[in-house]
């Protein structure tokens, strides 16, 4: 990825040099420290005295089930060392000495896709330029924005939150409104329950958001963004708003870097709980300060948005996704956020390729499908897979945001059902009657729900016929799926 | 409440005061208010409350309709030493009610969105534990 750089690049490149290698990366962040691996930190850094330099701080790489652990990065390779003792940091320390034993070749996604980098650097600017940083803004800034947005369009490039609209089409929405300022919303709000992509994107590789967000605004030219970030995720906004702080002092964000002036102002917010918090017209109520509720639809954001602007709102991953489309070929892939009854869960970016399985996933996290007697897609708003259709191929459409649990044979999923039907109730942020009223009712026909068949089946098609917005629109998805899939189980 | 406890507040409530001072007067600095003060004080007392809708230029009930729409803003201060175990979908399959069962005063929580480290508990500093037992909760606890 370093080839055919302009000078501009070769420049910032030359300013901020790589690291030097070998180094150990513990992989720290929220998930990391919720291990421990803050203490392995500080017992390398002891062990290794005066080389202790050569020990950095990095993010999470995803792989969760293996924190708390550590990355040697050696010339050309790295060995990842998974869920760490006092005892095992010995053998990282062999390895960053040159003995890495015969597992020297590292398992990971490996220099492509969204995740190439991602807990796999340090956060300093060097360290991403040396991985590929902002090429893809350098190769887009050598074309003119309207082939830009052809070659997104070509590459078939989707939103990856969930509904999937083709990103080139939203933004010319947008685009050609050129008499009012345009807004570039980016959701990080991230509030389903098993859905963890967006925190580990911008703790493990903010920087890879900055140059999706200047791709998007060279393409369609924003006065302003807004990064709305989850309230709990405050470790992802410091990381990401340092992040920030060193890409303008590199005159990366300004475009003097390019000798180009963008001109784009930034505001990341953070939001304050609750999953209607992650649709969009609430979070531009959100933004303005009105009450998150969310807005009737027409118009749209594109249209009248944010303080009534034409508004993009695009999900984090989109953004940090539009960084790989000058990749050969052009690898479309989805971020997965695997809980649940597998050895290996964590976030994985896995190629929806025509070839990928449920199946495939779950053997990627090291269980027998025989063992999972379902998967959850989607949470609250979500759909069962069962074991049968484990072998239906994925498409960015099945994934929705990409938050997927398993149930192992003992999980009783009439339980589970309810439980997201009370959530569903407890969320609903009591704007519009067929949700407020729909979610509590539905909650108590599923104490019977064999009795009261029919009354379920006319609430579902209240609560998506008649909701305001998609909580209430989809939290019949998940009653529907359940009573479609294991109706003996109730 | 004691003066020392008394004192403690106003000291918070001054640092909640001056980080909503530092943001402009608009409305749509509301939410960023609310936070400023939610992270010097815990809480939101009406007083806080009051002071971010004079700030911000907004009816104090229309503050407050924002501030009980947002599930983490607290309206009561939080109960000192209190551990929260998470409930999300997760850590239920993980075995969260066991927790909750075994270890006293403890509360729900919301998803903390640790699936992969279910089942996952918090400390009243907003610290999460993954993966942990109930004996690791029980010592943690304890000590």
């Amino acid at each position: 990825m370093k080839t055919n750089a302009s000078a501009p690049l070769a420049r910032l490149r030359e300013q901020h040099p790589a690291p030097r290698l070998p180094r150990i990366l513990v992989h720290c962040g929220t998930a990391g420290n919720a291990m421990g691996a803050t203490r392995y930190l500080e017992e390398l850094r002891i062990a290794l005295g005066d080389r202790s330099d050569s020990v950095v701080e990095a993010a999470s790489d995803g792989a969760n089930w293996a924190a708390p652990a550590a990355t040697v990065a050696q010339g050309t390779y790295m060995r990842r060392f998974e869920r760490l003792d006092l005892h095992g940091i010995d053998d990282v320390i062999a390895c960053f000495n040159g003995d890495c034993g015969d597992e020297a070749n590292y398992a990971g996604t490996g220099g492509r896709g969204l995740t190439a980098r991602l807990g796999r650097n340090d956060g300093t600017l060097g360290d991403v330029l040396a991985q590929g940083g902002y090429s893809a803004l350098d190769r887009a800034l050598t074309s003119t924005p309207e082939q830009l947005l052809d070659a997104i369009e070509d590459a078939g490039f989707t939103g990856r939150g969930g509904a999937h609209f083709p990103v080139a089409t939203k933004w010319r929405l947008a685009a050609a409104d050129t008499h009012r300022p345009r807004m570039l919303v980016v959701n990080a709000e991230e509030g389903e329950p098993g859905v963890f992509k967006d925190r580990h994107l911008l703790e493990g590789d903010p920087h890879r958001l900055i140059e999706g967000i200047l791709i998007a605004h060279y393409a369609v030219g924003f006065e302003r963004a807004y990064v709305y970030i989850n309230g709990q995720a405050r470790t992802a906004r410091a990381i990401f708003e340092n992040a920030l702080a060193d890409a303008a002092a590199a005159e990366i964000f300004s475009g003097a870097a390019w000798n180009q002036t963008f001109g784009l102002k930034i505001h990341v917010r953070s939001g304050a709980g609750g999953y209607v918090c992650g649709e969009e017209s609430v979070i531009l109520n959100s933004i303005e300060g009105e009450r998150p509720v969310p807005r009737y639809k027409p118009p749209y954001a594109t249209d009248r948005g944010l303080f009534g602007n034409p508004t993009i709102i695009n999900n984090a991953e989109t953004l940090c996704a539009i960084t790989t489309v000058f990749e050969k070929p052009p690898p479309p892939t989805k971020l997965v956020s695997l809980s649940g009854d597998v050895p290996r869960p964590g976030l994985y970016e896995i190629p929806v390729d025509g070839a990928t399985t449920w199946t495939s996933l779950l053997v990627m996290a090291g269980t027998n499908p025989l063992d999972v007697q379902a998967i959850l897609i989607g949470g609250p708003s979500g759909v069962f897979v069962m074991a049968e259709q484990f072998e239906e191929v994925l498409e960015m459409r099945s994934l929705g945001a990409g938050g997927v649990v398993a149930f192992g044979s003992n999980t009783d999923l009439s339980q589970i059902t309810r439980e997201l039907a009370s959530y569903n109730m407890r969320e609903s942020c009591g704007e519009c009657t067929p949700c407020r009223e729909g979610t509590t009712r539905m909650v108590a026909l599923l104490e019977h729900p064999a009795e009261h068949r029919k009354e379920i089946a006319n609430l579902i098609e209240i609560l998506t016929e008649g909701s305001l917005c998609q909580l209430g629109g989809m939290a019949g998805r998940p009653i529907q799926s359940a009573l479609d899939q294991f109706p003996t189980a109730f | 409440m004691t003066n020392e406890e008394l004192s403690i507040n106003l000291e918070a409530m001054q640092d909640g005061t001056s980080g909503v001072d530092a943001l402009p007067r608009d409305k749509d600095q509301l939410l960023p208010a609310l936070l400023a003060m939610h992270q010097a004080l815990d809480w939101l007392p009406r007083e806080a409350i009051s002071y971010v809708a004079n700030h911000v230029q907004v009816p104090l009930s229309e503050v407050y309709a924002t501030t009980t729409a947002y599930s983490e803003l607290r309206l009561e201060p939080p109960v000192p030493g209190q551990w929260h175990v998470c409930t999300g979908i997760a850590c239920n399959l993980a075995g969260a009610d066991k927790l909750l069962d075994q270890i006293p005063n403890t509360a729900r929580i919301d998803c903390q969105f640790l699936c992969a480290l279910a089942p996952v508990i918090c400390d009243e500093d907003e610290q999460l534990f993954g993966r942990v037992s109930v004996e690791e909760f029980r010592d943690r606890v304890n000590s």
